[in-house]
Parts: C-alpha cells; structure tokens; sequence
C-alpha cells in the first residue's frame, strides 16, 4: 500500500505463461533471490532458498524458457563453466489479475495467506497454558462474542500480553468505514516502522478489514 | 485472547449434547440472536438471512438439549407463534476438555479458519478485474516482495479504501512485544467502542498479534 516508485516501475507481464510462473511459491523465493543478488549460481541460489540443487536447476529452466531469468555469463570452477543467472528485471515484474483465471486470483490469495494465517493460529495455542473455556455471550453493544478465556484471570492477563486474537462484526455507514480503515492502515504503518533487527524474536501481526460480513461463512 | 467477558459470567455447561450444539456456528448465531432479543422461527430466519426450515430445525435442536425455551406464544391469525428465548441470558461457558476438539489448535482453527477465508474472498470479488500482482524490490522491504496493486495509484486508494488485509513480520524484544501488543488491542478496542447500528451495512474487522518464535510448523 505504498507509494509506487515513478520512475520505471516493474516491468509489465504480457503472457500467461509468464504469470503463472511468477505465482509459484518457489519461482517467487528463486527471483527474489535473483532480484536481491543477480548472477548468481544454482547453487548459490540453492543455498539462499534451502532447496535442493535439482529443484533449483528445474526451476530455473523454466524460468528460463518462459523469459524471466538470463544467463548473464559463466564463472570457472576447477575445469567446468559454471553459469551465472539474472532476473530479466531489475525492478520486478507486474500484471493484471486478468492475465491469469478468476478462479486462480482466489487460490492464490488464500495461498498467499493462509499459510501465514495457520500459522499464527498454531501459535496462539502453543502458548497457552492452563485449560480455556470457551464462553458464548452477548456482550455489552448487543454483539454475540465466541470467546476463549482461561478461568484464572492471571493467565488471561499473561496471554493478554503477549497474543491477541480477535474477529469482529460491525456496521457503519461509508464515511465511518473508510475512517476505521485508515486508521488500521496506520496502525498497521507504525507496526511495519519497527526497526527490522533480525536476532530479536519474532512476532506476526495481521489486521484485517473488510466491507463484509463474514459470520455465515 | 480476546476481552474479557462482561459481569455477569456465562452459566457453566457440562453437558455434552449441550456443548456439541454450542459448537455448531448456525447455532451460534441463532443463540446470538435470541440473547438479544425472544423472537419467533420467522423473526429469526430475517435476522440470520437464512430459510426458516433450517431455522425451525436447528431451534429444535437447542430445545431438545435445552438451551433454547419456549417463552410464550403470540397469535396470528387463528395460529399460535411460538417465542423462542436463550435458556440463559448471560450466554453459556465450557471448558476445552468438553469439547470433540483432540487440540486447541484444532478449535481455533475451526473457528477461524472459515472466517479468515472468507475475509480473503470478501476483499477480492469486488475488485479482481482490475487489480495487478507485483513482484518487485518494493523500496521499503529488504526483499522482494508479492503484492496486490494497481498502476493507477489514485484508483487504488479508491478502491481500497474500505478494505485492509495486512500482515507483518515483527522482530521484538520482550518488553516491546508487549508493550505494542498491548497498545495494539487498546487502539482496537477504542474503534470497536464506535457506534454500531445494525441497520448499517456490515463489516468485518480482524486482528492478530502472536509471538512464532521458537518451532515452527
């Protein structure tokens, strides 16, 4: 949701084939790779996205066919040619939803986040301690809450601390909507601020809004 | 994990047939509906925006395990309308052991899942024609990065501007974690105290904070 940098942005897909080559999880890890360090070798590449060589090389073949790597030259390695990789663009690669089919764009938004989202579930559970109780109530604005909560307020004051989990329906008219969600993007802004220092531990975060009800899912 | 439950607490339910049907997410939202409010099996199928035979058969249910009561008839023409209310008014609570659940991470994901996914679905099918993928160095991340966007920056803003879906790597320390964690839920819940009027359109609103340290899935 940034600003989209002016002068010469990705470069424009024009076939399918190259679409959906860039959708694939381990095409994505080997260009961004490639984008991060250009003329690198498949094992170089190998090394930085923890696959093994054969899976790389078979990637990058295709990559190759379908034009989104180049061979950018070759270095020598005891007697044989090594050959050295690019990304075809340095400043990535865009293209319309309707490159791709309608049913895709769906699959591969919930591939995108799902996993994340598993993810962050497993860790919610892993890090309670005491038995929870589930509670179903009416709260206090005439909302139905489906709750978990342990019965000792010293563990829900310790999970409270450290997770929060929380889906929630509302209504509002346009205007209030479109305040509310600025006002998540710029929580989420001030989040994405913190300096990135890589051997601190690690915390998710997602803050999602939508213009939609979701409980008859 | 999420705010505690307003005074007074849920009546405590130890039965299981009581606890399966308080599972069932129809059931939750039937249950939500009559905690605000007795209704009759047409009332509630308006409200819940589903067909009153699924309705009749589901408050035959929670009769049968008694967490729904008769509480009165109203005449119709020459019929007798029956007024369905919430055994308790305080809404219900059991532990995780009562639950067919084998794991909390099972619950959460049951309870979740669903509803994360149609949050997905719910910020794309308006707008997928004309949205792009990118990936590309966004400037501001150290990698390269998948995104949804559109070249045309203005229509963007336009188009997400009641629409969120953000999630984010964090790298704290402890005290930090909490520190933003528990600003997060405060800001959270000072735009959920806004005024919420069901006759407005609906909206869903989500957010997550976990620490993933540690193993990973």
């Amino acid at each position: 949701m940034t600003e989209l940098e002016e002068s010469g942005g990705p470069t424009v897909l024009t076939s399918s084939e190259q679409a959906e080559a860039l959708l694939e999880r381990l095409s994505q890890q080997i260009l961004g790779a490639l984008l991060k360090t250009p003329s690198s070798s498949a094992s170089e590449i190998a090394l930085e996205v923890q696959r093994s060589l054969k899976t790389v090389l078979y990637w990058l073949k295709k990559l190759l066919e379908v034009g989104l790597v180049q061979v950018c030259g070759e270095r020598r390695r005891g007697g044989r040619a090594v050959r050295l990789y690019a990304p075809s663009s340095s400043t990535g690669w865009r293209f319309p939803f309707t490159l791709t089919s309608a049913a895709t764009v769906l699959e591969l938004i919930e591939g995108q986040m799902m996993p994340f989202m598993r993810e962050v579930i497993s860790h919610m559970a892993v890090h309670v301690r005491e038995e929870m109780w589930v509670e179903l109530f009416c709260d206090e604005r005439g909302q139905v809450q489906f709750n978990l909560n342990a019965r000792s307020q010293r563990e829900n004051l310790r999970l409270e601390r450290t997770i929060t989990g929380m889906m929630h329906q509302l209504h509002l008219t346009s205007e209030q909507a479109e305040g509310f969600n600025l006002r998540l993007r710029e929580m989420l802004r001030e989040l994405q601020e913190q300096p990135e220092d890589a051997s601190q531990p690690t915390y998710s975060v997602g803050l999602f809004f939508v213009p939609k009800s979701v409980e008859k899912a | 994990m999420t705010e505690p439950p307003a005074v007074p607490a849920p009546v405590s339910v130890t039965n299981a047939a009581q606890v399966s049907a308080l599972l069932e997410r129809v059931n939750q939202e039937i249950l939500g509906a009559l905690l605000k409010n007795p209704s009759s099996a047409s009332e509630l199928a308006k409200v819940l925006e589903r067909p009153l035979k699924a309705v009749i058969y589901r408050l035959e249910t929670l009769l049968e395990v008694g967490l729904v009561e008769v509480a009165g008839e109203r005449k119709r023409g020459g019929r007798a309308i029956r007024i369905f209310a919430p055994s308790s008014s305080v809404g219900w609570c059991f532990p995780f052991s009562l639950t067919p659940a084998a794991t909390l991470l099972e619950l959460l994901e049951r309870d979740m899942v669903p509803r994360l996914r149609a949050m997905l679905r719910a910020s794309v099918e308006r707008i997928r024609d004309e949205m792009w993928f990118y990936f590309w160095p966004h400037p501001e991340f150290k990698t390269a990065a998948f995104e949804m966007r559109m070249p045309d920056e203005a229509r963007f803003e336009h188009v997400m501007r009641d629409t969120t879906l953000g999630i984010a790597t964090l790298y704290l320390t402890e005290t930090e974690a909490i520190k933003l964690n528990l600003e997060l839920r405060e800001r959270y819940f000072s735009l959920m105290r806004e005024h919420t009027d069901s006759s407005l359109k609906a909206y869903s609103v989500a957010v997550f904070f976990t620490p993933v340290s540690g193993d990973k899935l």
